[in-house]
């Protein structure tokens, strides 16, 4: 957990080139000489300089020598090796830590995605989007394993982040360098990489890109997943739209119990006053239970909001933000992100 | 604390040999050691490490310092416990490799050789194991029973967790996060930061005690490091998935109660003021979502301290045109 050892650009490279290629991949050896050779014949012909990042998240398939013999043939490849294996946010952050292009792609390495689709991704960007989205409309995946927990996900997702994607779990996007770079990827939230990045008031847009059947290797995902990212979803809903006013938050929890509680106080009393007797015990020790509970959820707030203000720094869901500067005399808003205080220009 | 300087450059070898509660014959330890290492020629130096409860035996031993060639002693001055004298005894070291022996006839000091053996070979954490061990059934069950459950709370399968002697290079500890109280937290928080950790059979001592019995307080405290353990391996980066988990089983179970109870009373006209069925079912329910939002908390805390912290390590990188590293 540690910081251990960033990814850091490259001291000895050029300038920095305008677009790269992020690419995580784990025991995907058969696919890496495929993925490197459609990569560069995708790049190619853009005549932009570019750099592919390939980062072997601790694989142990041979992948890393599948790695080294790519990069003979292909100077524009940088590849990386992680110490173990991270998981993907971190094998991602450790490609986007390492990244320098004004436009940053990121892709899965399973071939899934098509590397022919990056030009369109890019040329979408520079229109005056900060991300662009792919989206798998025909997806070649089996129907209940894969589309179906993808397809309640995704509404989960949609619903809870209000980010108008259809398909928040495809790999495939285009970000501006410094926006990507500016977020804080941590824990396992590849996967709400746009709704994290919009956050700070990203402009997104989406297309429609290729998916294939996968070829090599076999999926790393299954239905399980659904319950990670409605727990994840929860969290990323708190941190993004609720860290500034946590107390408040909480206390809507705690209406419930107490509203309850207000109920079975009366049903107590309707009780206790008919004529007739009643056994009240039960009665009461509900009341008492659902008083508790809105109690201990009031006092959980309390101690939420305390440690927000407790926090290193005062964080504030918008302590990256993008902006737009109109000045006189220019056609065109210039997009900045004020990160710290400071406004970065973002390049291209 | 002791640079190492043009004129004593650093060793290859430092062996620290730490005496905190359980431990308390460090001279035995380095009279069998100096033997060991007298018909080698190995570039070495020796720490004796004492924690603040074994001053006194620390105190004997400084009397004889004079006597003690390349030998250094460090005193923790508050009682710290097992992993804080072993962190001291190996930040006043200087060695390349450091390999640590409790201070009682554990392992034989040839064990030295074997750890150091795999450190040169590569591996940047050494763990023990004693073969062939001759102990009491007791000590053969507490330490079965001990193993098992470390295994089972954290995924390793090392053998031999009560072994002392381990070895490290000396950059291995610098960079893992200074934590636990139990020695047995450094090759897993090693792993954790992708070294590579290795396991060595070691001969046992030869007057190794066969029966060792601590106080209840010394298993008692073993057993709640092994939850530290757990939590810190499997849960520290998303507490919400198994609180969120164990908040939804009990959530549901209390819902479903609840309906029951609820579909007989409008059905089947049976009362709800004499069922104290009820109350478990809110019972279970508002004990769920609290457990859920335990687990919110830890998310926040997670998000608040830890969002901008580096979770990988590059081990190695190929850039042809920026130079291979």
């Amino acid at each position: 957990m540690s910081a251990a050892g960033g990814a850091g650009a490259g001291a000895a490279r050029g300038p920095a080139p305008d677009i790269s290629v992020v690419v995580p991949v784990y025991n995907e050896s058969e696919s890496i000489p495929h993925l490197v050779a459609q990569l560069t014949a995708a790049l190619r012909p853009m005549r932009r300089p570019f750099e592919i990042i390939l980062v072997d998240d601790g694989s142990d398939d041979g992948s890393w020598d599948a790695l080294h013999r790519a990069a003979g043939a292909c100077p524009e490849l940088i590849a990386l090796r992680l110490a173990r294996n991270s998981g993907q946010t971190a094998a991602l952050r450790a490609g986007i830590d390492a990244s320098r292009g004004a436009i940053v792609v990121t892709m899965d390495g399973d071939l899934q995605n098509d590397p022919a689709d990056i030009p369109r991704l890019v040329a979408k960007v520079e229109e005056g989007y900060e991300i662009v989205s792919g989206w798998r409309r025909r997806r070649k995946d089996t129907w209940l394993s894969r589309r179906l927990p993808s397809l309640i996900a995704n509404a989960l997702i949609r619903r809870a982040t209000r980010v108008p994607i259809h398909d928040q779990g495809c790999a495939l996007k285009a970000y501006r360098g410094e926006v990507l770079r500016s977020i804080a990827l941590y824990s396992d939230f590849h996967r709400f990489v746009v709704p994290l990045t919009q956050m700070g008031g990203a402009r997104v847009a989406e297309i429609e890109t290729h998916h294939r059947a996968r070829e090599f290797g076999k999926s790393k995902y299954g239905l399980s997943r659904t319950f990670k990212v409605m727990a994840d979803v929860t969290t990323l809903v708190m941190v993004t739209r609720h860290v500034d006013r946590l107390f408040v938050w909480f206390l809507g929890f705690a209406a419930v119990p107490a509203a309850l509680g207000m109920a079975s106080a009366i049903w107590t009393a309707w009780l206790a006053l008919r004529p007739g007797t009643h056994d009240l015990l039960v009665a009461i020790g509900c009341t008492m239970l659902l008083f508790q509970a809105a109690f201990a959820i009031a006092v959980f707030g309390l101690l939420a909001e305390r440690m927000r203000q407790l926090a290193p720094r005062h964080w504030k869901a918008a302590d990256r933000v993008l902006a737009r500067v109109f000045e006189a005399g220019r056609a065109a808003p210039e997009t900045v992100l004020i990160r710290n205080g400071e406004a970065i220009r973002l390049t291209g | 604390m002791h640079p190492a300087t043009a004129e004593t450059p650093a060793p290859t070898l430092s062996v620290v040999i730490f005496s905190s509660r359980n431990e308390a014959r460090p001279l035995e330890v380095l009279a069998e050691l100096r033997r060991w290492l007298a018909g080698r020629a190995l570039d070495h130096e020796v720490v004796l490490a004492f924690d603040a409860d074994r001053a006194g035996l620390a105190h004997g031993v400084r009397g004889n310092l004079e006597s003690l060639d390349r030998t250094r002693l460090v005193v923790l001055s508050a009682s710290q416990g097992q992993l804080a004298t072993i962190r001291a005894g190996v930040a006043v070291s200087t060695g390349r490799y450091v390999v640590t022996l409790p201070a009682f006839p554990q392992v034989d000091p040839s064990a030295v050789g074997v750890v150091l053996e795999a450190l040169e070979r590569g591996a940047d954490y050494v763990v023990g194991c004693r073969a062939a061990r001759r102990i009491s059934w007791f000590n053969r069950l507490v330490s079965g029973v001990f193993n098992a459950m470390v295994h089972a709370a954290t995924g390793t399968t090392y053998r031999d967790i009560a072994c002392g002697a381990h070895g490290m290079r000396r950059e291995v500890l610098a960079a893992i996060p200074s934590y636990g109280d139990n020695q047995l937290f450094l090759p897993i928080l090693a792993a954790r930061e992708g070294f590579t950790v290795v396991e060595a059979s070691l001969p046992e001592h030869k007057t190794a005690p066969k029966l060792r019995v601590f106080s209840p307080g010394t298993y008692l405290g073993r057993a709640l490091s092994l939850f530290t353990l757990a939590f810190l391996v499997r849960f520290t980066q998303k507490p919400l998935r198994p609180f969120g988990a164990l908040g939804a089983v009990l959530f549901g179970a209390g819902s479903l109660t609840a309906l029951v109870l609820l579909v007989q009373r409008l059905f089947m006209h049976r009362g709800l003021a004499d069922r104290p069925l009820l109350l478990l079912a809110l019972l279970l329910v508002t004990a769920g979502v609290q457990v859920i939002i335990l687990g919110l908390l830890g998310e926040l805390l997670i998000y608040l301290h830890f969002r901008d912290q580096v979770q990988y390590r590059v081990r190695d990188r190929i850039d042809i045109e920026g130079g291979m590293s």
